[in-house]
């Protein structure tokens, strides 16, 4: 096969790259989406917008300790509110360290907190038993990166549908799972004076980039030495070492999703009146056990996995037609008509009235 | 409503009754959720986990039960520096055991897992429900003139602050009460109430043998630091909404603060004063003019 030269040493490192880019986006609108979601929420729930602000700032500040540790500028204070972390340098550093300490504040955030899960599902069989596809231009090495994604995102799905919430662990990494989900990023929801969203955490990634052209340089050549040492080898590292990155965000988006639908759970209970609004969460804990009593009693297969996968569909599904029949019951109501159509009469009444007046 | 009035002064109304939120008393919340966790935790692992065979035997089941309990006990106790969660801890288990050797259920694996279960649920059960009275025993009532503390499940206890006592307000806040906006503040008074000392102590020992001669040297040192603290009867102790009701406090005890008053009094005889200057130098000007 003829690859050319341009495309095998100029472009083909940049596929991996652009990979990255592409998933790291859909983990920004999924954080700003759920960002709305738990405005929508706050007046109700302030405790838990509090919580999830709370591990947002716990991550941010974890992302901030590590990147000062990891640079060797050391940590001198740490701590950490709801509303604001604190992480003080325990030495002033100039140049490089200071600006890679800077893009781990920035981009750490994004990736510390899907990491703790990867820490977890990294110790399961078979997790990280992915086999790389060989690749020399740009669409092969991008092939192989969403080859590498494909592979490690349907172990890592696999691994979530055969979770048995009967197992206190297996509950408890649900919780984490959760709580990952939830703090991704702070919201600030309920702080007027601190509106922090995708703009803010963008043009502050660009500006820590952007300080120091030099030190962007410096990356990019080491990442295309990196990508050339494992050309000549023939060892895939460099599309795995980025691939990594990926893992990480598909991790982030899954967790997202989880806290999107707890939270538009809450949502649907919180406009549902009187002890209507406990039966989204009780049918989604009832539904589980009822389907999965059933399948263990009958020892169907997938026990595991279809309880967990269609409890949150039906109380999902059971929820929206409940909301649909409350809050819409007065609309189909015969006399309401009547009495819109009545309203409407009056209406336009007074409009031709008013105009009369003004006339 | 009849108590509240037989408490009431003369002039006196009351501004705002408080109980402590629930979480403010984490630590003690803590004592039951870990003992019925693990309780359903062991129940769980030795029933039906793929190390449910070690706990085949009565002994093992046992001793794991009674050894993470205990260990457990030891941590809350050095942590709230109080052994009377240890021993709690450890009356508890004796009487488990105690229980389940009376019924003969002891020697037999299957029958103690399922005892420890239900034991757990009870006794966790009857610990969150004294820890409830206990919570529910504290009554804060702020008048317009005083902070009546009251408390207590069997021994009650009751305190009267006036405002013009309080001489500094501290107000703390945890993560749980950031979240939940609780918060716990204390008034220090004149006579240093409300205030208690953390006291640390570091010692060391060396001691050198020789055939003859033995020595023994010992150096020690310690520190002491003055620090807000009070009983949870004797502060606001986890107070609900925490910012309104320390902003109550803080203007509370400014209105009955004495200074203000003097100030302006100052500030009347200055004027006075000035005024008589003035009045002094008219005069004058006008015996000069007569003169004239």
């Amino acid at each position: 096969m003829d690859y050319s030269a341009v495309d095998v040493f100029g472009v083909a490192p940049l596929a991996p790259l652009a990979g990255i880019l592409l998933f790291w986006f859909i983990q920004l609108l999924f954080i700003e989406s759920l960002k709305y979601g738990l405005s929508k929420i706050w007046e109700n729930h302030k405790a838990l917008c509090r919580f999830s602000n709370f591990m947002g700032i716990f991550f941010q500040a974890l992302a901030h300790a590590l990147g000062y540790t990891l640079t060797g500028i050391g940590v001198a204070e740490f701590s950490l509110s709801v509303s604001e972390g604190r992480v003080v340098p325990k030495k002033e550093k100039k140049g490089f360290p200071e600006w890679l300490a800077n893009l781990f504040l920035s981009v750490g955030p994004f990736f510390v907190p899907p990491l703790i899960i990867f820490c977890i599902v990294a110790f399961m069989p078979d997790m990280l038993s992915v086999r790389p596809l060989e690749g020399f231009t740009f669409s092969e090495n991008l092939i192989s990166f969403g080859s590498l994604l494909s592979q490690f995102g349907f172990k890592f799905l696999a691994f979530l549908v055969n979770l048995d919430l009967f197992n206190p662990f297996h509950l408890g990494f649900l919780l984490l799972f959760l709580i990952v989900g939830l703090g991704i990023r702070p919201s600030y929801i309920g702080e007027e004076n601190r509106r922090i969203g995708m703009l803010h955490d963008l043009s502050m990634i660009k500006r820590s980039l952007i300080k120091h052209p030099v030190y962007l340089l410096i990356g990019f050549v080491s990442l295309y030495i990196l990508s050339y040492i494992s050309l000549f080898l023939n060892i895939p590292i460099y599309v795995i070492v980025l691939s990594f990155f990926g893992w990480l965000s598909v991790i982030s988006i899954v967790a997202l999703l989880f806290a999107h639908f707890i939270v538009g759970l809450i949502w649907i209970s919180d406009r549902l009146p009187s002890y209507k609004r406990f039966i989204p969460f009780s049918s989604l804990v009832l539904f589980y056990i009822i389907i999965r009593a059933v399948f263990s009693s009958l020892s169907l297969p997938y026990q595991y996995t279809v309880p967990l996968l269609l409890s949150p569909v039906v109380s999902l599904v059971s929820s929206f037609i409940l909301l649909r029949i409350e809050t819409n019951k007065l609309k189909s109501t015969k006399i309401m008509r009547q009495l819109e159509n009545l309203s409407n009469l009056e209406g336009k009444d007074e409009g031709e009235g008013g105009d009369t007046t003004q006339r | 409503m009849r108590e509240k009035e037989e408490i009431l002064l003369k002039d006196e109304h009351i501004e705002k009754i408080l109980t402590p939120h629930p979480l403010s008393f984490m630590g003690l919340q803590s004592l039951w959720i870990f003992y019925l966790l693990w309780g359903f935790l062991l129940w769980w692992i030795s029933s039906f986990s793929q190390y449910a065979y070690i706990f085949n035997n009565w002994l093992v089941l046992l001793a794991v039960w009674w050894g993470i309990v205990l260990f457990a006990g030891v941590v809350a106790s050095l942590t709230a520096i109080r052994w009377r969660f240890f021993f709690m801890y450890l009356a508890i288990l004796s009487l488990g055991t105690v229980l389940c050797w009376y019924f003969g259920w002891l020697f037999d694996a299957g029958s103690l897992k399922t005892f420890i279960l239900l034991y757990s649920l009870c006794i966790s059960a009857l610990i969150a429900l004294v820890v409830y009275a206990y919570v529910r025993s504290h009554k804060y009532i702020i008048t317009n003139l005083r902070i009546i503390f009251k408390g207590g499940i069997l021994k009650k206890r009751e305190r009267t602050l006036r405002y013009d006592k309080v001489t500094d307000v501290d107000g703390s806040q945890g993560i749980l009460g950031q979240i939940f906006d609780f918060g716990t503040i204390i008034p220090i008074t004149q006579s240093g109430f409300g205030l208690g000392t953390d006291q640390s102590f570091a010692a060391g020992g060396v001691e050198a043998k020789g055939k003859k001669l033995g020595l023994f040297g010992l150096a020690g040192g310690g520190k002491e630091v003055t620090t807000p603290r009070a009983r949870s009867y004797y502060e606001l102790h986890g107070v609900y909404p925490y910012r309104d009701v320390r902003r109550l406090i803080e203007e509370l005890v400014q209105g009955h603060v004495i200074i203000p008053y003097q100030k302006e009094q100052v500030d009347i005889q200055r004027e006075q004063l000035e005024l008589q200057k003035e009045m002094k130098e008219l005069l004058e000007m006008q015996k000069r003019l007569k003169e004239d």
